[in-house]
């Protein structure tokens, strides 16, 4: 072992009127001292035969009471100089490291200190991690990392965040550490070439990652700069959002941000040649009805499609452009005596058939934005992924059509990265609102892709970012392959529920009350959850952080883009 | 090391041979109650006119005896203790706070016996003269009162000084005033003692002068007492030093009793409420506390005296 660490002040001594234990034990705060949740401390025990045991732990629980009152009213005769007591604070330790692992109880009587610098980097294993990514600031601003092993697949990989939405800023924090593993270098060279798939599922909030916020204070920049980070935007961000409804030149949706951004859609040559299908069918309740196996048959026979030029397919004859047209088609062969059994497939009812159109019919108006071949030179509305974050806007789909993009985008990416059959470049996937596209009940296809990925994402180098409001709605193994657990501001109910038994029962407590930009992370060498505050976010998450439009032009912004060029 | 053997019996059983200690029985007295006002004038006075001193030290000790020693003294078996005792000053002027406080540990045997050196802890020989149990218990009360002087002397001025337990003449506190809330002894004569019945809260009877081998003021004192029980009931008596005029001492009384109004107990907290002060009690607590654990005790003496026979 290296040389010992530099002790930091001691703030008082392990009282002996609670059972002190090798997890577990109590410290009583000296004079003018204080211990305040989440501190992070360190002691000593001198073992017969002359070893030391460093002992290091986190205050979890802190306490004050009146020694010498017997009844609560005491406090006033205390109060009015009548009767004598003393304050004393005492606070709880949970130990995270046993430094050799002698797991001894600490002896009442031994001094606590509060640990800082290198003792704090031992405590909390920071020390051990040959790369690690900061993932936040203690309370009094001190850096928290996480190892990047149990990140990058390594060792583990994969984090799960949960959190009432609004106040658990659930995606913010994923974004923050997005930002962090792509900032800290940790990679080296290698790194310039990881990428992040970010689904933006709620307002605008992410379609401004490539501007920097321009209420950033200069103190909340100065913590990026502790944590070795620079307070700055996403450098190299492409946006992607649906064609606004109705526009013939597929223009996108977005509703405050135009510049930069591009519209994206699925030719039907796409549909019929990789299967997309199926995620037309992507409820959990689809799966129930004997849905799959017409989806199959008809999938089979969609292969069969040939291309034309410009996306568009001719199937059995039949040259069909958009996507009501290829529903009407689909519709036709499965409802003609003739061609049923070959497109529906053999045995099956005409009602499970007649469901099965109803819904596909039911998909059109959601859908027919999404996979057409009306718009000339598709190729430039297929998500690119050319630069190194990827910003691909939902928000304001459906939720049929929410799926059926997630379920998509990550079918093609898991494609990609299988046949590519290397971990390196690493892709990151952000996707908040777990619970719609993993519910813990039945299964869909996108349900079977997010689990591939959580499953084998790990050596495949796809790195799940999850967010969901209530972990308890999510699919089990998901949460579980997470080898990175956070925890936002949770409801009461929800924070009593099993999924969050990692969680000291005092931070199940505090996950009540947490505030905007204070996570809770549990990472797997820590046996103790931390707290942890990270900063406001860089970049703009709304139109008026970002900087004005004038100040914004630059190289980048194309005011034209996303309009279909002239023929 | 001398000696010694520790009783087996538990030490407040006293012990099979011997006596049981005698409680501290002030013998009848010459008792003068015509000071203030005539023995046949008596009647409650009222002190609500005096201040209210906002600066008080109460004095207090606890003792214990933490075993019963036998010691080997030329050939005989005497009887000891062995005892733990504490005093502390507390002051009370915005918040009780306890400003002097000591621990001693004793022996107390008749010579030849000695200090019992226990590693942890150290019993200090104080030769008492017989092995006569009031006689040992008076080495305890003799030790504890030294101890509550010099702890009293430490302390420094304040507006009045309350000792608890009746002065001890020479021996006691200067200005001092003794606080004594159990009645074993009948002082006054019946004519006036019906007084006593008669006070109200806050009020006191007239002076009254005891005069044994030295001579005090005493007077009793009515503390709040929600329900009127018996004539006795909420009555403790105080006493000072008879070195000045009864008109100093009157003073004294009068500002004594309306001080001690604010820091009578009351009955749901205190079995002995209200004459067991509050303070008094916070602070007995306390002394009680830093005696130490008595089996813990007991058993370092019992190694003690095994290691001494070995």
């Amino acid at each position: 072992m290296d040389e010992k660490p530099a002790k930091g002040e001691a703030v008082g001594r392990v009282i002996g009127t609670e059972d002190s234990t090798p997890l577990e034990f109590w410290a009583a705060v000296g004079p003018n001292q204080f211990l305040q949740l989440d501190d992070v401390v360190a002691l000593e025990r001198t073992l017969p035969g002359g070893d030391s045991v460093e002992i290091y732990g986190v205050v979890t629980q802190v306490r004050a009471r009146h020694e010498g009152a017997r009844f609560d009213s005491d406090v006033f005769l205390i109060s009015e100089g009548v009767l004598p007591a003393e304050r004393v604070e005492a606070a709880r330790i949970l130990t995270t490291r046993y430094e050799p692992e002698v797991f001894v109880p600490p002896l009442p009587g031994s001094e606590v200190r509060k640990a800082r610098g290198v003792e704090r980097e031992r405590a909390l294993f920071f020390e051990g991690m040959t790369s690690r990514v900061p993932a936040g600031l203690s309370r009094s601003d001190e850096p928290f990392y996480i190892n990047l092993e149990f990140l990058d697949g390594t060792r583990g990989a994969h984090v799960n965040i949960s959190g009432v939405s609004g106040v658990a800023t659930k995606t913010t924090y994923a974004m923050f550490l997005v930002n962090a593993v792509f900032q800290s270098g940790v990679f080296g060279v290698e790194g310039q070439h990881n990428k992040a798939l970010v689904f933006n599922v709620k307002s605008e909030d992410l379609m401004y990652l490539d501007q920097p916020n321009v209420k950033l204070k200069p103190e909340q920049a100065s913590r990026y700069r502790s944590l070795g980070l620079e307070p700055a935007a996403f450098p190299s961000v492409e946006f992607w959002a649906p064609p606004r409804p109705g526009d013939r030149n597929a223009a996108p949706w977005t509703e405050r941000r135009h510049p930069g951004v591009g519209s994206f859609f699925w030719t039907i040559h796409e549909f019929c040649r990789d299967d997309l299908l199926q995620f037309l069918f992507a409820d959990v309740s689809d799966e129930r009805q004997q849905y799959p196996m017409v989806v199959h048959a008809v999938m089979a026979q969609l292969r069969k499609a040939r291309k034309l030029d410009d996306g568009a397919v001719v199937i059995e004859g039949k040259t069909i452009h958009v996507f009501d047209e290829l529903v009407r088609f689909i519709a036709d062969r499965l409802e003609d005596e003739e061609t049923k059994d070959f497109w529906g497939g053999r045995a099956i009812g005409q009602g499970t058939l007649n469901a099965f159109i109803r819904r596909l019919y039911g998909a059109v108006p959601h859908l027919k934005n999404l996979i057409r071949s009306d718009v000339p030179n598709p190729a430039a509305h297929a998500i690119a992924r050319q630069k190194q974050v990827t910003v691909v806007d939902i928000h304001n789909l459906n939720q049929r059509a929410q799926r059926f993009v997630v379920g998509v985008v990550l079918y093609r990416m898991f494609q990609t990265k299988e046949e590519a059959g290397t971990r390196l470049p690493l892709e990151f996937i952000v996707l908040d609102e777990m619970n719609k596209y993993a519910p813990r009940e039945g299964s869909s296809p996108i349900k079977e892709i997010l689990l591939d990925v959580a499953e084998r994402g790990r050596s495949l180098g796809m790195i799940l970012l999850g967010a969901e409001q209530t972990a308890s709605e999510v699919e089990r193994r998901i949460v579980a392959n997470a080898a990175i657990r956070v925890v936002g501001r949770l409801d009461s109910a929800e924070a009593g529920r099993d999924e969050y038994g990692f969680l000291p029962v005092v931070q199940r407590q505090r996950a009540t009350i947490m505030k905007p930009g204070t996570m809770i992370v549990s990472q797997p060498e820590l046996p103790v959850p931390m707290v942890v505050e990270f900063p406001f976010p860089s970049w703009a998450t709304r139109a008026d952080e970002a900087p004005p439009p004038t100040v914004r032009g630059g190289t980048d912004s194309d005011p034209f883009e996303g309009m279909a060029p002239e023929d | 090391m001398a000696r010694f053997a520790v009783e087996s019996w538990s030490p407040e059983y006293g012990s099979p041979v011997g006596e049981e200690g005698q409680p501290d029985l002030v013998p009848a007295a010459a008792v003068d109650p015509s000071i203030e006002l005539p023995a046949a004038e008596w009647q409650p006075i009222d002190c609500a006119s005096a201040d209210i001193a906002t600066d008080v030290l109460f004095v207090d000790g606890v003792r214990r005896i933490d075993a019963r020693l036998w010691f080997d003294i030329d050939g005989r078996s005497r009887g000891g203790i062995a005892a733990s005792y504490a005093a502390g000053v507390i002051r009370c002027r915005d918040e009780a706070t306890i400003e002097q406080e000591a621990v001693g540990r004793g022996i107390f045997a008749m010579t030849g016996a000695a200090t019992i050196d226990c590693g942890k802890v150290r019993y200090e020989h104080h030769p008492t003269a017989t092995e006569d149990m009031e006689q040992l218990q008076r080495g305890i009360q003799s030790e504890m009162g030294r101890m509550e002087k010099d702890l009293a002397a430490k302390a420094g001025p304040a507006e009045l000084l309350f000792l608890d337990g009746p002065l001890r003449g020479g021996e006691s506190i200067p200005g001092a005033v003794g606080y004594i809330k159990s009645h074993q002894a009948g002082y006054l004569p019946d004519e006036a003692a019906g007084v006593v019945g008669q006070l109200r809260p806050g009020q006191r009877t007239p002076l009254f002068l005891i005069q044994q081998s030295w001579s005090r003021y005493s007077w009793y004192v009515r503390l709040p007492i929600d329900l009127p029980g018996h004539p006795w009931a909420g009555i403790a008596r105080c006493e000072v030093a008879a070195r000045g005029t009864a008109r100093e001492a009157a003073a004294v009384a009068n500002r004594a009793s309306v001080t001690l109004q604010r820091f009578a107990s009351t009955p749901h907290k205190d079995t002995r409420a209200p004459q067991n002060l509050f303070p008094i009690a916070g602070l007995e607590n306390h002394l009680r506390h830093r005696l130490g654990d008595r089996e813990f005790l007991y058993r370092q003496l019992r190694m003690a005296a095994l290691a001494g026979e070995g």
